[in-house]
């Protein structure tokens, strides 16, 4: 019905906002694990702002048996992954 | 079956459960009737998960269940609207069973636009699609929340048709305070009155608990 689609776009465009203005100053931080500790300060602020918007599809989505912080979390750690596969190889190089 | 006991709810230092004992077997349709604020809404969320108990044993087929909604086995028609606004009333119509499907439209009971969005609805069309999406889930348990309020009595009529045939294979509890066609549908009726939950075999046993007023 489109309504996994709508939400995975609600959130990407957070995500991507979020990295685009992250990055840069993550990039000039001299310690990676001060950069990832940014990064989940960063997925609990967006969770947070969120959240409102997130509750209008609290009980369509837990009928469908999953919760919107499963969910959430789903998402944050595929940005996760991709953020370490793509951004501590190019930090370590450069 | 779906079995929950010693559920103790408190709120604001006013006990709201304590210790009551409810169940539903499949293929059985338990009505839960009781006066405002006696939990039976509180009840139901606290069996969906949407609600935590201060204490609760909620049992499927003999396993414990520590939040009902992550098993994917429970649906729950909550009391408010919960269907997403943009979505197109063909769109709702698409996901619903085939035996709901073919009769809605057979019989003609919606009088909307297949093109109209939720939002565009009035508040009893937009519950009577709701209700028809919980009854179309695969969940084996079905837990309804009210849904004979705001709708008009065509679709009661078509509405407990389709609750009494999920009810075939499925388990549901429901309540609400329009409590005639609550009694029609339901095989077993239970009155949730001072913190306990009690059989009710007659119209009369409502009277005897004061939940309805004496007419004789």
């Amino acid at each position: 019905m489109g309504v996994h689609w709508r939400f995975l776009r609600l959130h990407l465009k957070a995500f991507i906002t979020c990295n685009m203005v992250c990055i840069p100053f993550l990039w000039m931080s001299p310690y990676i694990l001060l950069v990832l500790f940014c990064k989940i300060v960063g997925y609990i602020s967006i969770y947070l702002v969120t959240r409102p918007l997130n509750s209008r599809y609290d009980y369509y989505f837990k009928n469908l048996g999953y919760s919107i912080a499963g969910l959430f979390l789903g998402i944050a750690l595929t940005d996760f992954l991709a953020f370490i596969i793509l951004f501590i190889p190019l930090r370590l190089i450069f | 079956m779906l079995e929950i006991d010693s559920v103790s709810l408190i709120f604001w230092g006013h006990s709201v459960l304590s210790g009551c004992y409810l169940n539903c077997a499949k293929g059985e349709i338990v009505g839960l009737l009781g006066r405002n604020g006696s939990g039976k809404s509180s009840l139901l969320k606290i069996i969906f998960g949407s609600l935590k108990a201060d204490f609760k044993h909620l049992r499927i087929g003999g396993r414990i269940i520590p939040t009902g909604y992550l098993t994917g086995q429970i649906a729950y028609l909550p009391q408010q609207h919960f269907m997403l606004p943009f979505l197109k009333v063909s769109e709702i119509i698409e996901t619903f069973s085939p035996f709901i499907k073919e009769h809605l439209l057979a019989e003609e009971i919606l009088t909307i636009s297949m093109e109209s969005r939720l939002n565009d609805l009035s508040n009893g069309q937009q519950r009577f699609l709701e209700c028809l999406w919980i009854l179309s889930r695969d969940a084996k348990y079905i837990l309804l929340d009210e849904p004979f309020s705001a709708i008009a009595p065509i679709q009661i009529e078509f509405l407990q048709k389709m609750i009494v045939e999920t009810g075939r294979d499925k388990a549901v509890i429901l309540t609400d305070h329009i409590y005639r066609p609550l009694l029609a549908v339901s095989s077993r009726v239970v009155l949730l009155h001072n913190n306990a939950v009690y059989n009710i075999k007659s119209a009369d046993d409502l009277v005897i608990y004061n939940y309805i007023p004496d007419v004789a």
